[in-house]
């Protein structure tokens, strides 16, 4: 038999896949691949040789029974030379190493450039992550924080925690018997000196038979007689001298109303003065308290102490905001935590994250608009008038999630967004992240997007796509292509021999255990590969369209079931590779009528 | 005194909000007349006084008035004078008349050009058989003087509602300060009244001079109330009408309202450096 399916024993991960072995007992031997992608074994064993009918393979030389009897197929056949490019590129340090990778769809090449590409990044360095925070400053921008791999998540908790803190600290520290004690001094202090001052006036003046008195508008001076304003005809009655002695009083009097009111704007604001010192050391205490928990944990990392002290510095500042709003300035109303819009600033975006799986992150962006690689600016409110409008959300576009591992992207889509794929050149090129929309990616007006450190960039870029996708993208995009150093070619057939039908058996075994189907017998492997052999068109190939094959078995297994059989026999085969030809027909006849 | 009026259950009363020609009010003195007016089945008064003293200084040629806006000096003439008191007086009958309406409570507005506190008295003995004044000028610091002038001149009142510049509207309990005991069921029950209004608690705070009379005082305080307790209870040692000690209390409190005695201890109709209506974070309802 070529066929012996693994034992399940620890030999499986030192060997992961067995080759033909030429007999049931004989032990699975490590695999390795041929130029041509086929399998040998490594203790130099050649399997035997399968009888090649040319009217079609003999199932009786596959040697065995079903599907179920071997060990599936983990690599694909007959593309070393792709793979091998595809290792080198990934592997290789320096600009412009990006790869592009040219197949048919059909091949399945899509998946197994993907499988190739994780397990490489299972063995590669974590990346940091990044975040982006306020800088706080009045155009609104936000600057770019490395954090070392796994914390950045924990950080913008963090921070979020530490608002949820402050929106119960400090409603209750300013609601303290202390600090309303201390405020009312102020007031009182000021307005004693005032009123005081104002007092100590009226009484000098009606000492003088002169009135303060309160007008819509302000306050007049008037002489009075017995506690009443004197009528005009008694005042005129009196000796002239004793008038313009009254008058002079009077002007004298306005004079020190004068001085006195002109002194409140210097004396207001050194109340407000007094008040903010008060609000900031009442306030400063307790964000200190809530953000040095912070800056302990997180404050090795580069940037993240100064944005700490940023933070604080700005809290302190605003602590009105989290006071709420309505009646006494001192009556808190409990306020929402960092989903408040008040509170977005105060928001760690997290743009890059390593979870818990090991190594550099593999992403595949199927619909690479600007936003989905960029990253997307979410605004809550505010802007107009070219101001920065108030960014609620930062979110990662793909080659944040993907910095430091690989990016892979359909070049047919590349096709279809050009500004993109220009913009991704310009990215590549420079070696950072800088979000530069080419239109407005989230309703911002132009005059209006925060200015966003831009994050350096270290990514692999992998395009898939078929020769005919490549050579759009290449004409279209023309400064995208350069930057590619690396072209992985997978093949769509492949040269038939006894190792590569081996291979193809084991591969329609995998494809039976990917889609959990029924085993399929000897006959339908054997119809299976001769469909193959009449897709590739003869000549000794055979076709490396999988997807056609896994198509073929997904509805043996259909027909299989309706029989009631458990195993897909090469009747079932025959049957789908016929009613496929019958569709295909129909669908002729119609599209000509 | 207003004791008589929550045991009575006598609603043709009256209470008259002192409009000032100054043109500035306490919102919080407004509300607390149209949280009395609710809780005694009362109407209110909006009383604008063009004060007549005003008219008469503009008659003289050197009158003149400094804007508190700090436009400088500017003379003083009566069509001028006229015209601002008329546009001041109308904007604060409109604010009365919609927190009047806000309450649901009956609301009519009188313009007069007269003495302010001579004013008030008339419009207060044109109605009976109870009167509240509610002061709605921000009661100053120094403003102990008009409290007794009011309670001196304006004899049909039952108690006078101020609210100093720290007042605030609240939706907290209405205290009653009670220093004697026998003020104490009408005071209470005219705050259970009044806190119904407010859908706040009633507190009570005994106040007393002397450790030895508020020991006594809450004695018997709690003598009445008996097993059922009565309301939550406090006590202020108020040595020499210790304004402080009572204002710090019933700050602790924040409440909507607070009832005192006039000519007691802690608003004792004398002069006193500060009044307690002053220091208050909420208005005060002082009755005879």
């Amino acid at each position: 038999m070529f066929f012996k399916r693994a034992k399940q024993s620890k030999s499986k991960s030192a060997e992961p896949e067995t080759s033909a072995a030429a007999t049931p007992d004989a032990t699975p031997a490590p695999e390795t691949r041929d130029a041509a992608g086929a399998h040998t074994s490594a203790n130099g064993a050649a399997p035997p040789l399968p009888n090649l009918d040319p009217k079609g393979l003999d199932p009786k030389a596959l040697g065995f029974e079903t599907t179920a009897d071997i060990e599936p197929a983990g690599a694909p056949i007959g593309q070393a030379r792709a793979l091998n490019a595809l290792t080198f590129g990934a592997g290789m340090k320096g600009p412009g190493y990006n790869i592009l990778v040219t197949g048919n769809e059909d091949s399945g090449y899509a998946a197994t450039v993907r499988s190739e590409l994780q397990a490489i990044a299972r063995t590669a360095e974590k990346p940091s992550d990044w975040v982006y925070v306020s800088s706080f400053d009045a155009a609104g921008g936000f600057r770019a924080l490395k954090l070392p791999a796994g914390t950045a998540k924990a950080f913008a908790d963090g921070m979020a925690q530490a608002i949820d803190r402050l929106a119960d600290a400090l409603p209750a520290a300013f609601a303290a018997d202390d600090y309303e004690l201390k405020r009312r001094t102020i007031e009182e202090e000021f307005r004693f000196s005032r009123e005081d001052a104002l007092e100590t006036l009226r009484r000098e003046a009606e000492a003088q038979n002169i009135a303060l008195l309160r007008t819509p508008a302000g306050v007049a001076v008037a002489p009075i007689l017995e506690g009443k304003v004197v009528k005009t005809d008694v005042f005129n009655s009196v000796p002239e001298e004793l008038r313009r002695e009254v008058e002079t009083k009077i002007a004298a009097l306005e004079s020190e109303i004068e001085a006195l009111l002109a002194e409140r704007p210097g004396a207001e604001k050194a109340r407000r003065d007094r008040l903010n010192a008060l609000n900031e050391q009442v306030a400063g205490r307790q964000v200190r308290a809530v953000l040095d928990e912070l800056k302990i944990q997180f404050g090795d990392a580069s940037g993240v102490e100064s944005f700490i002290k940023a933070a604080a510095r700005d809290l302190i500042r605003n602590a009105a905001l989290f006071l709420g709003s309505g009646g006494h300035e001192s009556v808190k109303v409990p306020v929402g935590s960092i989903g408040d819009a008040r509170f977005t600033r105060y928001r760690v975006h997290v743009m890059a994250a390593s979870g818990a799986t090991p190594g550099a992150p593999v992403v595949q962006e199927a619909n690479p608009t600007y936003s989905n690689i960029f990253g997307r600016v979410e605004s809550a409110s505010g802007g107009g008038d070219g101001q920065p409008a108030q960014v609620s959300r930062i979110k990662p576009g793909a080659l944040h999630r993907a910095n430091g591992g690989f990016l892979l992207i359909e070049a047919r889509e590349l096709i279809s967004s050009r500004s993109t794929a220009e913009a991704l050149a310009r990215a590549l090129e420079a070696g950072e992240i800088r979000f530069d929309p080419p239109s407005d990616p989230v309703a911002l007006g132009p005059g209006e997007l925060p200015d966003l450190e831009p994050i350096p960039l270290s990514v692999k870029l992998v395009v898939l796509g078929d020769p005919g996708d490549q050579r759009a993208l290449a004409k279209s995009c023309p400064h995208l292509i350069r930057l590619f150093k690396v072209e992985a070619e997978f093949e769509d057939v492949v040269e038939r021999s006894d190792e590569v039908i081996s291979a193809y058996a084991r591969l329609i075994a995998g494809i039976v255990a990917q889609n959990s189907l029924k085993p399929v017998d000897a006959g339908g492997v054997a119809l299976l590969i001769d469909e193959a052999a009449r897709k590739a068109g003869g000549n000794g190939k055979l076709s490396l369209e999988v997807a056609h094959i896994a198509d073929i078995c997904r509805e043996a297994d259909h027909w299989a079931g309706r029989e009631g059989r458990n195993v897909t026999s090469v009747a079932d085969i025959t049957r789908a590779l016929e009613e496929r030809k019958g569709r295909s027909l129909e669908r002729g006849l119609r599209s000509l009528s | 005194m207003i004791a008589h009026v929550a045991a009575a259950g006598e609603e043709r009363g009256r209470v008259v909000v002192w409009l000032p020609a100054a043109g500035r009010v306490s919102p919080p003195a407004i509300e607390a007349a149209m949280q009395l007016a609710r809780a005694f089945g009362s109407e209110v008064e909006s009383l604008f006084v063009e004060d007549k003293q005003l008219f008469d200084l503009a008659e003289f040629p050197f009158a003149r008035q400094l804007a508190s806006g700090g436009e400088g000096w500017r003379s003083i003439a009566a069509p001028d004078l006229e015209r601002e008191l008329r546009f001041v007086g109308a904007a604060l009958q409109r604010q009365v008349a919609e927190a009047a309406k806000r309450s649901s409570v009956p609301c009519r507005a009188r313009t007069v050009r007269d003495d302010p506190l001579g004013a008030v008295a008339k419009a207060c003995a044109e109605n009976g058989p109870w009167n509240v004044v509610a002061i709605a000028e921000p009661f100053a610091a120094t403003d102990d003087k008009r409290l007794r002038e009011v309670f001196a001149n304006v004899s049909d009142t039952t108690g006078v509602v101020v609210a100093g510049p720290a007042a605030r509207s609240l939706s907290g309990p209405v205290i009653a300060a009670v220093e004697h005991f026998e003020r104490l069921v009408p005071m209470l029950k005219a705050a259970e009244r009044l806190a119904r209004a407010g859908g706040g608690a009633v507190k009570l705070l005994l106040v007393g001079n002397r450790p030895n009379d508020l020991s006594e005082l809450e004695g018997k305080a709690r003598l009445l109330f008996g097993e059922s307790g009565g309301p939550a209870l406090e006590t202020v040692l108020a040595a020499r009408g210790d304004v402080a000690a009572v204002a710090g209390a019933v700050r602790r409190q924040r409440p909507s309202l607070v009832l005192a005695q006039y000519g007691g201890l802690v608003i004792s109709g004398e002069d006193t450096p500060r009044s307690l209506a002053d220091a208050l974070p909420c208005p005060l309802l002082v009755v005879r």
